[in-house]
């Protein structure tokens, strides 16, 4: 998801179908944008890391330290 | 003596060492007392007599014969109930899950039944160690023995009410976003989350498995480190600080504090967030006590707070989707609402989204570790409010992520809650300290002098 363009109730629902997410859609709709809104906002939240060669964890050698 | 079911193991352990206390005398008295008392608490999902009268009067004949195994045999300990024991269900509080015989123990469980403890049963949590107090589970929540109209934490609740309402001196937990150190702080007891990687994951319904820990939580410091003795794997930890150094983690509890470094992360719960004014008198007083002992307390700074649980987050939610998705697809209906909510986040986020969070994830865990170049033990708030009633869900929800414990689920540093006062709604408030990683004796050291120089521990609640 694109944190600096949010999601519309519409695509909320048109991404969940796609992903399997059909029944919970039709019989928990609200419980759906609550999931979807909370993602986007840890999303928004998080630091974007542009280096591509950033070492992300589990570190990538041995160390004495996680 | 103490009422039986106030004793710590350890203390437990000693009157058995004088024959002034037998284990079926003390499973009986625990057994009693949980059929007395639990209708109020629900802290247990079950409760297994037989098997733990039968594993009382062996550790009996055992101990009575001088065949003694060590400070857990013959001590009642429950288990939260996403953990596996051979023949009981596994239900992780939820309806997906009620039928789900293990056909094997955990590797925690064969470790405690070889220290001779004696398996109680099984104790409440949250669904899937992830949803929240719910009325439309499969089984009631538990409720907070100093005052039953609240919520116990979570997400091992009933792994907290259980030890603060005296029905065992030790449980064990599992903690992925600080589901032991809530509970801990909200009951009125201690709770380790270890390192990541000390105490197996084998046989635990795993949650998330990058941030998931398991550990014990029990009524003393000192019962903590004894069940770390049992618990701790030795092929993960530091293997160069084993060989050298006297393992046990007991042995340096009573050191005290003097001349060592403790780091206040003041900023998690003054300025990123704002926590409740009694919560932040008692972390001061908390910093005082120690200094007071002889540690140097200085103010410290980590990544802040927001993000590193926005980070954490990200993870824990995307590898939870992968392993609900399933049944997210074909039985939503079986989820109760909480967990629901939750375990659809990840379906959310990309494989991209992970891949940042875990490059930030080493970041933050470097910059965690480089704090502790100059710092022995950091103090910082756990809940950053005193423990809401169990039906106020806004407020529940509100409160949720008003807390400084996941961070260290996604740095992997060992973390311990315990109680730090009481509130003045009658409840318990809590301390959080986070030590190096492998290096939990030294956090065992500071909880341990502060537990010496303060009453709480000492408080029970009347139920």
């Amino acid at each position: 998801m694109n944190s600096s363009n949010p999601i519309s109730e519409d695509d909320i629902f048109k991404l969940a179908n796609s992903i399997g997410l059909e029944k919970a859609v039709k019989l928990y709709p609200n419980d759906v944008k609550d999931a979807a809104k909370s993602a986007l906002n840890a999303v928004s939240s998080c630091p974007i890391i542009d280096d591509l060669t950033q070492e992300p964890w589990p570190p990538m050698f041995v160390r004495s330290s996680l | 003596m103490k009422e039986i079911h106030w004793l710590t193991a350890k203390e437990i352990s000693e009157n058995y060492g004088l024959r002034k206390l037998s284990p079926v005398e003390v499973t009986s008295a625990l057994l009693k007392r949980i059929k007395e008392l639990d209708s109020k608490i629900n802290s247990f999902i079950f409760v297994d007599e037989e098997s733990a009268m039968n594993s009382a009067k062996e550790a009996e004949k055992e101990i009575s014969l001088g065949k003694f195994r060590g400070s857990l045999h013959g001590i009642p300990i429950a288990i939260k109930d996403n953990i596996d024991m051979v023949g009981l269900a596994t239900t992780c509080h939820s309806k997906i899950l009620v039928d789900n015989i293990a056909t094997r123990d955990a590797r925690i469980i064969s470790q405690l039944r070889s220290s001779g403890a004696i398996l109680m049963g099984k104790l409440a949590l949250h669904e899937f160690a992830f949803g929240g107090p719910t009325f439309d589970g499969p089984f009631p929540p538990a409720r907070n023995p100093w005052n039953t109209d609240h919520h116990p934490g979570g997400s091992s609740s009933g792994s907290g009410a259980a030890l603060g309402a005296g029905f065992v001196p030790i449980t064990i937990g599992t903690d992925t976003a600080g589901s032991i150190r809530n509970p801990a702080g909200a009951c009125g007891v201690a709770g380790l989350k270890p390192t990541y990687d000390l105490v197996s994951r084998n046989g635990v319904f795993p949650l998330a498995y990058t941030v998931e820990h398991v550990g014990p939580m029990a009524r003393s410091i000192n019962d903590i480190a004894l069940t770390m003795d049992s618990i701790a794997c030795k092929e993960t930890m530091n293997v160069e600080r084993y060989t050298t150094e006297n393992l046990s983690y007991t042995n340096d509890l009573n050191h005290g504090v003097k001349g060592l470094r403790i780091g206040f992360v003041r900023h998690f719960h003054e300025s990123d967030l704002i926590a409740d004014q009694e919560v932040i008198a008692s972390l001061n007083e908390v910093a005082g006590v120690l200094k007071d002992l002889g540690a140097s307390i200085e103010d410290v700074v980590l990544p802040s707070l927001q993000e590193m649980q926005s980070v954490e987050g990200i993870i824990w939610y995307s590898e939870t989707w992968a392993i609900h998705k399933k049944w997210l697809r074909e039985r939503p209906e079986d989820y109760t609402q909480a967990a629901r909510k939750k375990l659809m986040r990840g379906a959310f986020l990309s494989a991209g989204d992970y891949v940042n969070a875990q490059q930030c994830r080493k970041i933050m865990t470097d910059s965690v570790n480089q704090v502790f170049q100059d710092f022995d033990v950091l103090i910082t708030a756990s809940s950053f409010d005193p423990i809401c009633r169990i039906d106020e869900t806004e407020i529940y929800a509100r409160n949720y992520a008003r807390q400084g414990r996941s961070p260290f689920n996604m740095t992997g540093h060992p973390a311990l809650a315990m109680m730090s006062g009481i509130c003045k709604r009658g409840l318990p408030l809590s301390v959080q300290f986070v030590g190096r990683h492998f290096d939990e004796k030294k956090l065992f050291r500071v909880a341990a002098a502060y537990e010496s120089a303060t009453p709480w521990h000492h408080k029970h609640p009347q139920i």
